[in-house]
């Protein structure tokens, strides 16, 4: 079985002579949240179409869970949910209703999936709310709910959070991220706001004008952007005795034998170099790390920023 | 005439019937040959994988009831996965909280040693090194507490004691540390016996965790311990004055390898209130908290009082 649930190879979506989405290679690993970054029309929603069938490639090629999905589409598909823009729902029908029609085209995996997936989201069963007189909230909870009624083990969630108040999205924030701890589900969302992205997602790939720029863990991410001074000396043993006595710090951690972070960054690093030579240390690298995340994208992105 | 038209109305419905079962037969045949597929795959460790039917078809209880099994196989493997991840995640973090102090200790005992410092000053060095052994060796005791909790070795002498005579024995030995900290300390405990089916050891080690919680973060200078009776129970109330918990961090103190402040401080595994949680559980007891940032913390514990 292949390594990733997702895996696309050279994606490439040209519209007349202007690549939408182009050599796009990205990588999702079963049981975590992908997190697609980019900027408003950076191509995000068309490679999630291309990854659900809705757009062919111009070129290259999507495998799912190890096949190719343009000669496997019906046997794939129905084991992904999916939100890509707004889902057709018939406004003169309620929410029930609507849902119990994809239910009957699709399949569901139990009797009672409609009112399972109505309840995750947070709407009535069997209301007599016709759609047509739902909030945008109201509807995107709908799509949501659509997207996981045959509960799938791969969502592909485009910008789920559009449209929700400050509660609604801390709710669906706290849901998807129990369908993949809880549930084990393979989760791959988009969205132009980093801070959102940070909170949910394991892997992050962020794309701007059509290309992938970074693919990464939040872990790494975190590290290489954490604030704090990394130090290579010949004995950590000693450095932190002098960090302890001649400097009163104890914020630091010692990776191993010659490799120690220090995380306060007020003091200078001159002096701690002088007092670790002083002391018959050998230091052969000092470096300070203050980029934070924003700073980080802002420079992948070639200065224009994100979120 | 008449009997023509009977013969060729009966061959029409003879025809017509024979194409339905064959339908059918066609349908159900793929629909098996699907379900067997998706057996395959779980089969092969994919719990998420979903057996999808329409509520009315032949093959619908079938494949719900598989469903069914399918997902307490799914939760299973969740849990194993999710135990799995938390010790990874350990495994992590002890090799930065044990080899932080255990290297500066070492600094301070090669120093000593290699005549870097002598007289007083080497003294100090090796008091300094003596205290940071003592305090790594509380933190592998309380690690060694959370695996064995974890493992489910924890062995438990339940007995009937006196509450209130069990508290006060712990207590007497938290007085002089205190005085030390310079905490005022008021006990409310009434003269009245309050019988608990209880471990006193576990007893003992809840009231221990949480008191040198509040001694290592609280910030706190007046510390509050009260007993009373309550429906059927015994409470016990340990207030603070001191900094308070955030209302989002107050969500997650009891979850393993949680710290309020991010940084790796000196002191603190993470695991001190995680093990308060799960040996109160294992008592029949429950444990809250409160807290107003700035005013300060409560913690309440409720044990059943003995028939």
């Amino acid at each position: 079985m292949s390594k990733y649930v997702i895996e696309t190879r050279n994606l490439t979506k040209q519209y007349g002579a202007q690549k939408s989405v182009a050599r796009l290679n990205i990588h999702v690993q079963k049981g975590r949240i992908y997190g697609l970054l980019g900027r408003n029309g950076a191509g995000k929603t068309t490679t999630m179409k291309m990854l659900l069938g809705l757009t062919q490639p111009t070129s290259g090629e999507v495998a799912i869970w190890g096949k190719p999905l343009a000669a496997n589409e019906k046997k794939l598909l129905p084991r992904i949910g999916s939100l890509i823009e707004s889902p057709g729902f018939y406004p003169n029908l309620t929410a029930t209703e609507n849902l119990r029609i994809f239910a009957t085209l699709r399949g569901v995996p139990n009797r009672n999936a409609i009112k399972n997936a109505l309840d995750l989201v947070g709407l009535p069963y069997k209301d007599r709310k016709l759609f047509s007189q739902y909030s945008l909230g109201m509807k995107q909870r709908l799509a949501i709910a659509l997207a996981i009624m045959h509960d799938p083990e791969l969502l592909i969630l485009d910008e789920p959070i559009n449209g929700l108040d400050p509660i609604g999205i801390a709710e669906v924030r706290s849901f998807i991220r129990n369908l993949c701890n809880e549930r084990g589900k393979t989760i791959l969302i988009s969205s132009h706001i980093l801070s959102e992205i940070a909170l949910l997602a394991d892997d992050i790939g962020i794309i701007d004008h059509g290309t992938l720029l970074e693919e990464e863990s939040l872990e790494e991410l975190e590290t290489k952007s954490s604030k704090h001074i990394r130090f290579t000396v010949s004995d950590t043993a000693q450095a932190a005795r002098i960090l302890e006595r001649s400097f009163h710090e104890n914020q630091f951690t010692i990776q191993d034998d010659h490799n120690m972070r220090l995380h306060n960054l007020n003091i200078s690093i001159g002096k701690i170099v002088t007092a670790f030579v002083e002391n018959g240390l050998e230091v052969s690298q000092a470096a300070t790390s203050e980029e934070s995340l924003e700073d980080y994208f802002k420079r992948v992105t070639g200065g224009e920023g994100i979120a | 005439m008449y009997t023509e038209a009977v013969t060729i109305i009966a061959f029409g419905i003879v025809f017509v019937s024979m194409c339905v079962a064959v339908l059918t037969v066609r349908r159900v045949k793929k629909q098996i040959s699907e379900i067997s597929d998706a057996l395959e795959d779980i089969k092969n460790g994919n719990g998420n994988r979903r057996i999808l039917a329409e509520t009315h078809e032949l093959v619908a209880p079938l494949a719900y009831a598989l469903n069914d099994i399918i997902l307490s196989y799914e939760s299973r493997l969740s849990a194993y996965h999710q135990t799995e991840e938390t010790n990874r995640q350990l495994m992590t973090s002890l090799s930065h909280d044990v080899r932080t102090p255990l290297t500066t200790l070492i600094g301070y005992l090669d120093a000593a040693h290699k005549g870097i410092v002598n007289g007083k000053e080497s003294d100090d060095y090796i008091e300094t090194a003596r205290r940071k052994a003592h305090d790594l060796k509380e933190y592998i005791d309380v690690l060694f507490d959370w695996f064995k909790l974890g493992s489910n070795e924890f062995s438990m002498n339940i007995s009937t004691v006196d509450l209130t005579e069990l508290t006060r024995n712990i207590l007497i030995d938290w007085i002089p540390i205190f005085e030390d900290a310079q905490i005022d300390f008021v006990a409310d405990i009434p003269e009245q016996l309050f019988r608990v089916q209880i471990d006193p050891d576990g007893y003992m080690r809840i009231l221990n965790n949480l008191i040198q919680n509040v001694i290592s973060h609280s910030q706190a200078d007046k510390v509050e311990i009260a007993l009373s009776g309550m429906e059927g129970n015994i409470k016990i109330l340990l207030s603070d004055n001191g900094v308070g918990i955030d209302k989002e961090d107050l969500k997650h103190i009891f979850e393993r390898l949680y710290k309020c402040d991010k940084g790796r401080s000196e002191k603190g595994s993470g695991l001190g209130l995680s093990i308060v949680h799960q040996l109160v559980a294992k008592l029949n007891g429950t444990i809250t908290a409160e807290s107003i940032l700035g005013k300060g913390t409560v913690f309440i514990l409720l044990f059943p009082l003995a028939e």
